[in-house]
């Protein structure tokens, strides 16, 4: 059974605040490896988060263990992945030319080989949903857009090795028997919304940070996937139904608790 | 019209050297060897080395994601992927930036080699590349060229080749022209570039679209 319902789970990329927030709703539940390029103490230490509002990561004590990776160094990943019952990829460079494609597609490579390598079958693994990217293939002026839309990166450097890392998973899930769970994000905000005011508006797919966390506890709770790769949309409910997160409900049992109406109301 | 091949030290980019050098004008790259009048060695990643590559070519033909130079060592299999995806990334966008229209990129039909012999498969079937390097390299290759043809500045005709050589696979002859009937496929005025053809010699796989408009493939007889 893939469920896993405790035990010991790996994190590649715990020190952003996806990896951040993800330890944060695990802590409790699951003895935590927290592994990133940079030691996530150092982290912590500096304080700055990626975005106002954005969590830090915590350099957790034992049982948890911190420990430094390089997600594209196959003897680290398969090293950090001994022992444990699931892995969690969250890893993740967007601007640089070459550790894009070293960490967004060789990083997956490295995770999903070493999961089959250590026999562990649920992993979670992470990408954008681009909204729009100006191109005229992309779901823009689309709605009732499905979780399973083949994702049309274009030529944008983090939309493009995000996507062949995505693909990666997906082939080492049909064809190496690892159950592959995809989340897609694309904006964040604290729950509360924030310093923006009643009624300024809110990205079409947006997710509350503590709801971000809390789906991963969902997706290594979760029974058996209908498919060996599944991806979800971690968004909160809108209005316009542009994209629905009705899937994660359904299969993970997760749903935002954060809709940010104050910010999608006019003020009375 | 001027060629940049792709991947010329190793069998099918040479291949294709000797068989697209009778008509068009060639440039060659790889990645060993010493540098020639025709021929320059570089990798593909590296966009200071692709930009003359590409300056003054009208096409590119992309035969290394067909067949890369073999890697050692314990990161040998990451090393592939990264030449294979970051290579074809940098290889059309520089191509793009030089004013190139038109890629050739050549695949290899064992992304369909894991169908039951009894299927009849054919482009619009799911690529299934193994968990390995080796099978993903070319997956991810088309990947990449599909979204330079997604985004309109680039077309893409994608081949995918059997084994070189082979009458089960695909023949030099044949390869040669397929290339050749690629590189004729006039520019649409816009849209989605993207054309994919199995290109094969005999075997388990037919000719499907390939023989027809837009590529009019026909198998050349081997003396």
């Amino acid at each position: 059974m893939p469920a896993v319902q405790s035990g010991k789970v790996c994190i590649f990329g715990a020190g952003g605040p996806v990896g951040a927030t993800a330890a944060r709703a695990l802590k409790d539940r699951y003895t935590l490896r927290l592994t990133d390029l940079r030691a996530i103490a150092e982290i912590e230490g500096e304080g700055k988060p990626q975005s106002p509002g954005a969590p830090l990561p915590a350099a957790l004590g034992p049982p948890h263990e911190c420990r430094t990776v390089d997600v594209t160094d196959y003897a680290q990943v398969l090293d950090a992945a001994r022992g444990m019952d699931a892995l969690i990829n969250v890893t993740v460079v967007r601007p640089h030319p070459v550790q894009a494609f070293r960490v967004n597609l060789v990083g997956a490579y490295n995770v999903a080989k070493a999961a089959v390598a250590c026999g562990i079958r649920r992993v979670i693994h992470t990408g954008p949903l681009h909204t729009g990217l100006n191109h005229e293939a992309d779901y823009w002026h689309d709605f009732d857009v499905p979780d399973d839309v083949p994702l049309h990166p274009g030529t944008d450097l983090y939309a493009i090795t995000k996507y062949l890392g995505g693909q990666v998973m997906r082939v080492f899930a049909e064809r190496a028997g690892l159950e592959v769970i995809t989340f897609l994000y694309c904006n964040f905000r604290p729950g509360d919304g924030g310093k923006a005011a009643d009624g300024s508006g809110v990205h079409c797919f947006v997710t509350s940070w503590e709801d971000t966390g809390e789906a991963f506890a969902h997706g290594l709770r979760a029974p058996e996937m209908p498919h060996p790769y599944e991806v979800f949309f971690i968004c909160a409910p809108t209005p316009h139904g542009k994209y629905s997160p009705a899937k994660a409900e359904r299969l993970l049992g997760w749903k935002a608790r954060h809709t940010f109406e104050r910010l999608y109301r006019k003020k009375a | 019209m001027r060629l940049l091949i792709t991947g010329a030290d190793r069998p099918l980019g040479a291949a294709l050297a000797r068989g697209l050098g009778r008509g068009f004008s060639v440039r060659l790259t790889g990645v060993s060897g010493p540098e020639g009048a025709e021929y320059k060695p570089a990798d593909l990643r590296d966009p200071a080395a692709v930009a003359p590559l590409v300056a003054g070519v009208d096409a590119v033909v992309h035969a290394a994601s067909f067949d890369p130079a073999p890697l050692t060592g314990a990161a040998a299999e990451q090393e592939a992927l990264d030449v294979a995806s970051r290579g074809t990334y940098v290889l059309f966008q520089e191509a793009m930036k030089a004013g190139v229209e038109k890629a050739v990129l050549i695949s290899r039909m064992a992304l369909m080699a894991a169908y039951p012999e009894d299927y009849v498969v054919d482009e619009s079937w799911q690529p299934q590349p193994a968990p390995e390097a080796g099978s993903l390299g070319p997956y991810l290759s088309e990947l990449v060229g599909r979204e330079f043809a997604r985004d309109g500045g680039l077309g893409v005709v994608c081949l995918r080749f059997g084994e070189l050589g082979s009458r089960e696979g695909t023949t030099e002859a044949d390869a040669v022209h397929a290339a050749r009937q690629a590189l004729l496929i006039g520019p649409k005025a816009r849209g989605y570039r993207w054309w994919l053809f199995h290109v094969t010699s005999g075997g388990r796989f037919g000719l499907a679209a390939a023989s027809r408009e837009p590529l009019n493939f026909k198998r050349q007889e081997v003396a």
